[in-house]
């Protein structure tokens, strides 16, 4: 697997699951979902619960892809504190919830 | 409609996050109808979920995830089964297998044998399990066959009671689990059954689960490890998620239905069990009862007046309508048996108010003669068992427990278990360490947040300034506290109960499982204290070091015939010199009998029900001394108190007075007033207690009291009844202090000693009751492997210290040691008793071989060798080799210096806890001397009201609730002379009394207080005392070592 970790676009279908995506400016048709799993990531470092889904192309290539959501774990003052949050993405390089990250490709 | 067949709550130890009352309702809330309880290999959640779920109108379902051995694959460890009780055969058949398994597994790792299900299956329902349930586990490792192979052997043993359990957790490989799942239930026909493995009721409980898991694994949070959840997903499905979860497969959910009808109401049975008889009973319990009764009633009283006979009559009428006659008679069996062995007793508690215990040899003290009210202890209109607590020496409760097994039978006798929960100590140190937070930080602050809530943690690091100065700010300790807050009030582990065992009259299997406990007697059942009057008898077997640590004196002094009336002994109370008497010697109980000039029997009753929360938060202890001083007039609130009151001088000090007062000032019956006791004690919300409030004010307007006084007395009553003793438990344990006292003032060596060998209890440390030893011109005798015996031993002006005190060497050796001795030298001693490296090495550095080897460090330096050499020796012995001719010579270390004075004390302190030759504070004088400090021994002449320094050990700091709300430290100062109370008040223990909490040495800067014989220091300010030289700051070090260390590093 050769990492990519870039926020990408994905168009999915009625269920949630991923269709098709956006990388590099070239659009990818997912023509099989593999597997299919959910990740709490590290909740102690405020890392986003995710969707994780390995899913084959229309060109026989494999990609995983991951759909993030909120974090699991936050104290009452960061729950309060909005900025810190944000602080935390940032200084973590993360994407912040609801967004699609193409995680890697299979060589 | 769904049902969740496999949930865990917090009893799953570490694997669960909820109690089973927190999922019952929350499944009333998603408007189940039927829910499970499935833990790991217990029922311990069982009672409080069956009671739960009833009163919220669900059908409780009780199970267990069974870890199950199958021979077949014993490396691969025990799968896991999840099992249904249909019926009650079932429910018992659960029991028996979980029993199984911890008799085969082990006490911390239960695995019940495969091969044991199928005699165990009937009346159970089976599901395949989870991801770790062996049909699962080979279809993951592709081993079709095997798991075909294992299902079909499932079906043979449950037969149409077996259900292959699908779970959608969204893990890798699920979907291919799954469809080799329903392709091998679709081909054997074995139906299918929907679960979440439930182990939180949300998903944000996710990080609580994880950090169990860590505790449990013992794993960092960055650490990987195969049992740590991967995603939040087994929480508690509301009934529509649970659906879409299994939309594709419909037959999966409806069969939890299907289950669920399937098992009955009441696969436990929570009426009222019956108690067993002992088999000596002759005619009907209530005939011997009676007949017992009477015997003993003419053996106590002699003549029986009609007083006597009317209140025995009374009280066996009583215990007839409540059906307890052989519950007393248990408790007789128990209690002769002990007598016939020679163990002491006392009953204790308010059976001591009970004629009918007194006449049974239970208690001692005779309640008509001192007019107990039979009420406290039972009546007809609270309509519930009595507690009888009777007290037995330490050791000897064991001995009695393992009769107690072989009178009623191994099946029939159970310990109550109790459940070790998350508090701030523990909370901060676990998770801490799975959080990766500095061990010797948190132990720190772990040590200094004293009985509190794991979710009050940084409330208390407001109020608590020994914590608050501890540096906490880092965001993670933010996180951490979080975390501890999450986690606050769940069970960590089971464990045995001080002193509860229950007896049943029926198999106690058929109620609940057993496991094995740490010391190998009475098997723990999964219930505690509350949970175990369904299963049957509850008892109280109690362990009371003291009555254990009076028997030193007894070939000088019967402990039975010490006098009531001895003056010396009064006076050694009244002048607060009682440090080391049971129940007197507490900074608190030596102030309160300075101030009340203790001179009677009756003093020291009321001062043991005196110093308790109750009175000391009511403000009544000033009231009783000024009274009892004639200070001031004794008033009673109504005149109709008078005589309930008038033998404590007006106030209530007993919970008897509080039946008293509420029978005379609203007219209820006994029965009725110790039901409002209990309810005040129990009322947890201001609500319920205006509602006791607005009954009581009604009934005694209606007595004709007037609402001011009727309003002053339910206050009175209000403030007083949560917190105190019963006269007659203050009448035991008050017994048991005055002779205490007694043996204290005649035969100090031969108790203290005594109280040397029963270590932990009291008050002090062994260190502080050698120095009152040595202060009392008691000679203190050190270690010595020749002279010491296991215990210490005395005689009537020594103490020598015996083996027990020294940490790290077992018992075995302990006790062995004396019936080899002497020996000639240390090579000779390690030869005959082979100890361990550590073990010898405690021994050298406690002085043991001091009359044999007087260098310590020359010792240390040759123990390995030695040791060594002695195994070696012993080997060549079998071979038949004489092995004198290969041991080398004695070597030369002695050319190195031993160690200093200090060194031997402080290693010596490490190891005994005490220093058997001078006070550690006697090295620190010279110092202490430059500064103009005085000694506890100059306070005698110096006049009260005077401003003195004076530096110490603190001991046992303590800030008991008070009045006003404030926090006000007490602590002893202790030096080579003696000790002196401290007291620091609020403003004070803020800004610099914290330190006696952290400085194992401190100066007090203070008012000396001086009242009748007494005593006291009032602070000003507590300082460190500065470590200027190493000798000292090895002394101040040792007092902070709280572990037993390794000696290597003296080399």
């Amino acid at each position: 697997m050769r990492y990519v970790l870039q926020k990408i676009d994905v168009h999915t279908s009625a269920n949630g699951t991923p269709c098709e995506f956006m990388w590099r400016g070239h659009s990818y048709s997912v023509q099989r979902i593999i597997e299919r799993w959910k990740e709490s990531g590290c909740w102690w470092d405020r890392e986003p619960e995710r969707e994780v889904y390995r899913v084959l192309d229309s060109a026989g290539k494999t990609f995983e892809l991951h759909c993030l959501y909120e974090t699991l774990f936050t104290t009452n003052s960061e729950k309060e504190d909005n900025s810190m949050r944000l602080l935390l993405d940032s200084q973590l390089n993360r994407t912040g919830p609801g967004h699609w990250v193409l995680y890697g490709v299979e060589d | 409609m769904s049902v969740h067949l496999h949930v865990h709550s917090a009893f799953s130890f570490l694997d669960g996050c909820s109690y089973p009352e927190a999922i019952v309702k929350r499944a009333g809330e998603y408007g189940y109808e039927a829910i499970a309880l499935t833990d790991h290999d217990n029922l311990c959640g069982a009672i409080r979920f069956v009671k739960a779920a009833r009163e919220a109108g669900i059908k409780p379902i009780l199970g267990a995830e069974l870890s199950l051995q199958s021979r077949a694959n014993e490396q691969a460890g025990p799968n896991h089964i999840t099992l249904l009780a249909a019926t009650s055969h079932g429910y018992q058949n659960l029991c028996r297998l979980i029993t199984l398994g911890y008799e085969y597994g082990g006490r911390r790792t239960p695995a019940t044998p495969a091969e044991r299900l199928f005699e165990h299956s009937q009346g159970l329902i089976a599901l395949s399990g989870c991801r770790k349930g062996e049909i699962s586990r080979l279809l993951l490792e592709g081993r079709r066959i095997e798991a075909r192979q294992t299902a079909l052997e499932y079906r043979r043993i449950f037969g149409d009671r077996f259900f292959i359990e699908l779970q959608r957790l969204f893990l890798p490989h699920e979907r291919r689990l799954l469809s080799d799942l329903c392709a091998l239930a679709d081909e054997l026909k074995i139906p299918v059954a929907a679960t979440n493995n439930v182990h939180y009721l949300d998903r944000d409980d996710l990080p609580t689960h994880d950090i169990l898991t860590c505790c449990r694994t013992l794993t960092k949070v960055d650490e990987p490890h195969p049992l740590r959840p991967l995603n939040a997903e087994q929480f508690l499905l509301p009934p529509q998620l649970f659906y879409n979860r299994f939309r594709t497969r419909l037959d999966a959910l409806t069969n939890t239905d299907r289950i669920a009808a399937t098992c009955d109401d009441n696969v436990l049975d929570m009426a009222r069990p019956d108690i067993p008889t002992p088999a000596i009973c002759e005619g009907t319990p209530a005939q011997f009862l009676r007949k017992l009764t009477y015997q003993g009633a003419r053996q106590r009283y002699g003549k029986l007046t009609p007083v006597i006979e009317a209140r025995l009559n009374h009280e066996l009428r009583i215990i007839g309508r409540l059906r307890c006659e052989s519950y007393f008679l248990v408790v007789w069996d128990i209690v002769r048996e002990a007598k016939l062995r020679g163990i002491r007793t006392s009953g204790r508690g308010s059976v001591v108010d009970c004629a009918v215990g007194h006449c049974l040899g239970i208690s001692d003290i005779d309640p008509i003669g001192a007019n107990l009210r039979f009420e406290r202890f039972m009546s007809l209109e609270r309509s519930q068992m009595p507690d009888i607590d009777i007290d037995f020496p330490r050791e000897q409760r064991d001995e009695l427990v393992t009769w107690v097994q072989e009178r009623y039978g191994v099946d029939h006798v159970g310990a109550v278990c109790t459940f070790s929960t998350f508090r701030a100590r523990s909370a901060l140190r676990e998770i801490g360490k799975a959080m990766e937070l500095p061990e010797d930080e948190i132990g720190l602050l772990a040590r200094r947040l004293r009985s509190t809530n794991a979710d009050e943690i940084a409330e208390q690091m407001e109020k608590q300034p020994q914590a608050a100065r501890q540096r906490t700010s880092a965001k993670r300790y933010e996180h951490l506290f979080a975390m501890c807050a999450r986690v606050a009030g769940l069970p960590r582990m089971i464990s045995t109960h001080l002193c509860g065992i229950v007896i049943t009259t029926h198999p106690i299997l058929n109620y609940t499982p057993l496991q094995p406990t740490a010391k190998g007697i009475a098997r723990i059942a999964h219930f505690d204290k509350d949970d175990i009057e369904y299963v049957g008898l509850k008892m109280d077997l109690l362990s009371l070091p003291i009555l254990e640590a009076v028997d030193q004196a007894k070939p000088v002094c019967r402990f039975e015939s010490i006098p009531h009336n001895d003056p010396t002994t009064f006076e050694m109370i009244r002048s607060g010199q009682a440090v080391g008497a049971f129940e007197l010697q507490s900074p608190a109980q030596r102030a309160l009998h300075v101030r009340v000039k203790t001179d009677s029997m009756k003093d020291i009753i009321d001062s043991i029900a005196l110093i308790r929360p109750g009175p000391g938060m009511g403000g009544m202890v000033d009231t009783y001394i000024r009274r009892k001083l004639g200070l001031e007039p004794v008033e009673y609130m109504h005149p109709a108190l008078e005589e309930p009151l008038k033998h404590t001088f007006g106030v209530i000090i007993f919970q008897e007075q509080v039946i008293e007062v509420a029978c005379a000032a609203a007219k209820l019956t006994p029965g009725e007033a110790d039901i409002l006791r209990k309810m005040i004690t129990h009322a947890r919300s201001k609500k319920a207690m205006e509602e006791l409030r607005g009954n009581f004010i009604r009934k005694a307007l209606a007595n004709g009291v007037e609402r001011d006084t009727a309003e002053k007395v339910f206050k009175c009553v209000a403030g007083f009844a949560g917190y105190g003793f019963a006269e007659g438990h203050a009448r035991a344990f008050g017994e048991i202090a005055y002779k205490s006292a007694y043996l204290l003032n005649h035969h100090p060596a031969h108790y203290l000693a005594g109280l040397l060998n029963n270590q932990p209890m009291g008050f002090y440390p062994p260190n502080t009751i050698v120095s009152q030893a040595r202060n009392r011109g008691i000679l203190i005798l050190p270690l010595d492997i020749n002279e010491s015996h296991y215990l210490a031993t005395s005689t009537d002006d020594a103490i020598r210290i015996g083996f027990r005190q020294a940490r790290g060497l077992s018992d075995t050796l302990g006790r062995r040691i004396h019936s080899e001795a002497p020996f000639n030298d240390i090579r000779d001693f390690c030869e005959r008793c082979h100890p361990a490296m550590n073990e010898l090495e405690a021994l050298i550095i406690a002085g043991a071989f001091d009359s044999l080897h007087p260098h310590r460090r020359a010792l240390l330096w040759q123990s390995e060798a030695i040791s060594k050499l002695a195994q070696r020796k012993e080997t060549l012995r079998l071979l038949d080799i004489e092995p004198d001719s290969i041991l080398p010579g004695q070597g030369t270390v002695e050319a190195f210096p031993d160690f200093t004075e200090a060194e031997r004390l402080s290693m010596e302190y490490s190891v005994l806890g005490l220093n058997p030759n001078c006070h550690l504070v006697s090295l620190l004088r010279p110092k202490l001397d430059s500064y103009g400090l005085l000694t506890t021994a100059d306070l005698a002449w110096i006049p009260g009201g005077q401003k003195v320094r004076v530096g110490g050990l603190t001991i046992c700091p303590h800030t008991p609730p008070t009045k006003s709300g404030t926090r006000v430290l007490f602590f002893c100062l202790e030096d080579e002379f003696g000790l002196i109370d401290v007291t620091c008040f609020e403003d004070i223990y803020r800004s610099s009394g914290y330190l006696a909490f952290s400085e194992p040495v401190v100066i007090v800067e203070g008012t000396l207080q001086k009242r009748n014989l007494g005593r006291a220091l009032l602070a000003d300010r507590i300082m460190r005392v500065p470590q200027t030289l190493s000798r000292e700051a090895a002394v101040e070090k040792v007092f902070s070592l709280s572990e037993p260390k390794t000696h290597s590093i003296a080399r």
